[in-house]
């Protein structure tokens, strides 16, 4: 193990795995229970966009500073932006215009990063690769998780009361709509801080079942929370140590791990119910 | 008595169809109304006027002599039970804690949780404070959501079919607790339930499109046909075989 921990990339991965695994649990926990994992996959896919526009530019216009992870940032809280007005605006077809923008987001990336000079591996960032994070991307997913973590505690009551009864939230006042579209944004901002280990592909799955599992333990929200967030770090971790021994990317191997252990968890609760 | 909901010529309608036409009515303090009517004749939109959820196309609502939006918060609204996520993740005291949510508001205080235990004793649920609003029957869940009504003291309560989907003895225990409610404030019960709390009930609004309010004493079988569009038998439930 001491050997594992030498390689900085693989001690940058656990730190990353282990602060991103705060808001996703937080932020997968709200996802789950409004029910809006549809929206949350349009927004981790359009974050390409954003990745490929800043490929692109750093490569043409020699700006080595320029960490893609603010161009997915952008990307993803623009997407927010406009799927919370969307589904805001309309009623009508409502899937259908998450479904394009899910697809336009994906394609403006890939184009970009076609006419990025040089070589560009699109698949780093679709399926994760941890050789790609940096000590720049530590402290930017540090200061990202503190926000989420601070928004989503002061934020945890008037979110509850929406996601119990949205309109029983806005005849005491709430504007629903404003809170709705936060979460959205904390969810692209969610989305941005593990790319580089699981890509965006495959987020969604853990954003969302780590909570699922929690619910599944508990009946209250908070609980649900912290469970989630110690599951989602027990699923990175032990995802990123097989993938390391195993020689396999790490991103899938977290997915497989978390996927199998939800179906068990179904399982077994089924099992006890009876 | 003051005036507390007043609908003056008011339309509304979701597609080209008007659901409500020309609606003139006005409630006031201390009355127990019954909203009556057919599926899909309006009452609930009619609730959701009153409570600015909606806006009409023409004429106005007013609630307390102001736009529904700015007064709504005086008003204790309780939807139906059943239209909620049996499996939501949430206690009978934090559900009671959301009727005092407001805008800028992000903690309870101790004294704040104090209160809500008190609204939820007088509904008769001190026992099951802590339990997951998920594992109650449909009646006690019916009472949480009028506690969390209540919990801010509202001056008009309006109810969305409370009795729908609840036995008697459930029934009976409701209407014993509204009994009480309609000496201090104005009650508003949308229902198919003609009989549910026929004594207590003032006024009662007709509504199939065209809206039309009776005092509950002179509503009369051609009344219902006329609004029901069927022939209707009347059921009085005070009224027992002789045995």
């Amino acid at each position: 193990m001491i050997d594992f921990f030498s390689l900085p990339f693989i001690k940058y991965a656990f730190i990353a795995g282990l602060l991103a695994s705060i808001s996703f649990g937080v932020i997968g926990t709200w996802i789950v229970i409004r029910r809006i994992s549809y929206l949350t996959g349009a927004i981790a896919h359009s974050v390409l966009a954003g990745i490929g526009v800043s490929l692109f530019l750093r490569s043409r216009y020699n700006l080595p500073n320029l960490n893609p992870l603010f161009g997915a940032l952008a990307a993803g809280i623009l997407a927010a932006v406009i799927i919370g007005i969307v589904s805001i605006k309309t009623k009508e077809r409502e899937d259908t215009i998450i479904g394009a923008i899910w697809a336009i987001g994906m394609s403006v990336g890939l184009l970009f990063i076609a006419k990025t000079p040089g070589y560009v591996d699109p698949m780093s960032y679709l399926f994760g690769n941890i050789l790609i994070i940096s000590r720049g991307d530590l402290v930017l997913i540090a200061v990202l998780d503190a926000i989420i973590l601070i928004l989503g505690l002061l934020f945890y009551a008037p979110y509850q009361t929406i996601a119990f009864d949205e309109e029983f939230a806005r005849i005491r006042g709430i504007n629903t709509n404003l809170f709705n579209m936060m979460l959205l944004i904390m969810t692209a901002i969610t989305v941005v801080l593990m790319t580089t280990i699981i890509g965006i592909v495959m987020v969604i799955a853990l954003l969302t079942i780590p909570a699922a599992i929690a619910g599944l333990l508990s009946k209250k929200i908070w609980v649900i929370m912290v469970l989630a967030v110690i599951i989602t770090a027990v699923f990175t971790m032990s995802g990123l140590v097989v993938s390391y021994l195993t020689d396999l990317p790490s991103g899938s191997v977290i997915i497989v791990i978390a996927g199998v252990t939800y179906l068990a968890a179904i399982l077994a609760a089924k099992l006890f119910k009876h | 008595m003051e005036e507390t909901i007043r609908f003056a010529d008011v339309s509304f309608g979701y597609t080209r169809t008007k659901v409500l036409e020309k609606a003139s009515f006005a409630i006031h303090e201390g009355d127990f109304v019954s909203i009556i009517g057919p599926n899909g004749g309006g009452k609930t939109t009619l609730a959701k006027l009153m409570l600015g959820l909606l806006v009409p196309e023409e004429g106005t609502v007013a609630v307390y002599g102001e736009n529904p939006v700015k007064m709504r918060h005086r008003i204790g609204y309780v939807p139906q039970y059943s239209l909620f996520d049996p499996n939501f993740p949430v206690s009978v005291q934090e559900v009671v804690l959301m009727g005092i949510m407001k805008k800028n508001k992000f903690f309870y205080t101790k004294e704040e949780r104090r209160t809500v235990d008190k609204t939820i004793e007088e509904v008769g649920l001190s026992s099951v404070r802590n339990n997951s609003f998920s594992d109650l029957s449909g009646g006690q869940r019916q009472r949480v959501l009028i506690a969390r009504a209540l919990t801010s003291k509202p001056k008009v309560l309006l109810m969305d079919e409370p009795t729908a989907s609840v036995d008697a003895a459930i029934e009976k225990k409701i209407s014993t607790l509204l009994a009480q409610l309609s000496h201090t404030m104005t009650i508003i019960l949308i229902t198919h339930d003609l009989g549910f709390v026929s004594n207590l009930v003032s006024k009662i609004i007709c509504v199939n499109r065209e809206v039309n309010i009776h005092p509950a004493s002179d509503l009369t079988k051609e009344h219902l046909d006329n609004l029901y569009k069927e022939n209707m038998k009347m059921v009085r439930h005070d009224i027992k075989e002789p045995s």
